[in-house]
């Protein structure tokens, strides 16, 4: 118990003095997670609707399968990620492997699922009376596409800020593609267990807290979207 | 003389039941037809066939194309999230109507909710969200107007207000309505016509 407190008090002393191999941990994990989430909401909200929206034969089995892809083990897509990026493999011409923006491409890999079966979820729950009204109204397709964006914004909401917390959160892609380099590719989630490893248990702590608060403040959002919902 | 819209041995089936069944039916331009029937009988999925919503079904309808476009308006509408505002304008900006703006604020005169357009639609009542539902169609001109059961939850005055402007729009541009009730319409709105079903 006596180490964890210190740990916590040196940890907020290493906060404070604003240590760089934390700080720059907390940037590039911050950098990172949000460039793959925007990246994945582009694709996973496109995809998600048009599943919704679109029938086809083998629907069923492509939404299977984006929903089952929610649970892969990050360390399976990591290890997909290297394949990709590694020299001999069909990216490795890219030379990403080992760069924070190799990692961004496999929390991509990451997210994408999450957020296409979350909208996917979210607009084929929603009242059918929505497309024929707009129908009856006129709308185009995009505008009936914007429609169903603002009607269901609660579930997508949800959807881009889960996959956030999960790619903010993960370790190991960021180890497998990022490779752990100091100042290069290290995040919060490597650099704690590479702290922890080394003994350096108050700058594990100090990283933890930084993971411990965004996961707070994201739950805090996914409340009081919500509530603002409801209300 | 403009043709009819003509509908014969409509037949429309769910899972084996018939929910709607029209050996012939033939609706005059500019007419207010009344379609009366008790609950099940298959008004709405009438009103739903004609509007383009129902593709699965038998028989012959025939909507002539001076009859578009057709506004419909459901048993119990949908309003979009925002504002009355916003959903008046749905159409008009989706069709590019001129001066849709002018012709929202006109509408929404005719049918007293002008004091209501920057409110949230979560806090209308029925009555309120219908005669905006009805604004919203009718802001389109529509040739032909399909309304489902359209004085449910409005009080007397509410239900006057929308009968008058309906005649209003029946004799000055010579719209087609087609109003389905399981009630005899309101005297205000005398129908050409009605037609019993089921």
């Amino acid at each position: 118990m006596k180490m964890i407190l210190d740990g916590i008090s040196e940890a907020f002393d290493l906060l404070m003095s604003g240590d760089s191999l934390v700080f720059d941990a907390a940037w590039r994990s911050i950098w990172v997670s949000s460039t793959a989430v925007i990246l994945a909401t582009v694709i996973g909200i496109s995809l998600g609707t048009f599943l919704a929206q679109h029938p086809f034969p083998g629907r069923s089995l492509v939404v299977t399968l984006f929903r089952g892809a929610m649970g892969v083990p990050t360390v399976l897509i990591g290890l997909i990620g290297y394949a990709l990026l590694a020299r001999q493999g069909p990216l490795g011409i890219l030379e990403l492997l080992y760069t924070s923006w190799g990692i961004v491409l496999g929390e991509v890999l990451l997210a994408v699922p999450i957020i296409v079966s979350l909208t996917h979820g979210g607009i084929k729950n929603l009242d059918p009376r929505i497309s024929e009204t707009a129908f009856m109204l006129g709308a185009g397709r995009l505008q009936r596409w914007r429609t169903y964006l603002s009607e269901a914004r609660l579930p997508i909401t949800l959807a881009i800020l889960t996959a956030f917390a999960r790619c903010f959160t993960e370790l190991g892609i960021a180890m497998m593609v990022g490779g752990n380099l100091k100042f290069k590719t290290r995040t919060l989630s490597t650099s704690t267990t590479l702290e922890t490893a080394r003994g350096e248990f108050s700058r594990a702590v100090a990283m933890s807290l930084i993971l411990l608060l965004i996961a707070i403040l994201i739950t805090l959002v996914i409340a009081w979207a919500g509530r603002e919902e409801k209300e | 003389m403009k043709p009819p819209i003509r509908i014969k041995n409509l037949l429309v089936t769910r899972a084996n039941t018939t929910i709607c069944d029209i050996s012939e039916l033939t609706i005059e331009h500019g007419m207010c037809l009344g379609v009366q029937g008790i609950n099940g009988s298959g008004k709405s999925t009438l009103l739903r066939v004609l509007a383009g919503l129902e593709s699965e079904y038998s028989g012959l309808v025939d909507i002539p194309e001076l009859y578009h476009p057709v506004g419909f308006v459901q048993q119990s509408p949908f309003l979009f999230k925002g504002t009355v505002q916003t959903n008046l304008l749905y159409g008009a900006k989706a069709r590019n109507i001129d001066q849709a703006q002018d012709k929202a604020a006109k509408i929404a005169t005719l049918l007293e909710v002008h004091s209501l357009l920057n409110r949230d639609v979560k806090n209308l009542s029925g009555g309120e969200k219908r005669r905006i539902a009805l604004g919203r169609t009718i802001i389109l001109s529509p040739s032909l107007l399909l309304l489902d059961e359209p004085f449910t939850e409005m009080d007397s005055s509410g239900i006057e207000l929308v009968c008058h402007y309906l005649r209003e729009l029946q004799t000055t541009y010579s719209t087609t309505l087609v109003i389905a009730s399981p009630t005899p319409l309101p005297e205000l709105l005398a129908s050409d016509r009605i037609v019993t079903i089921g």
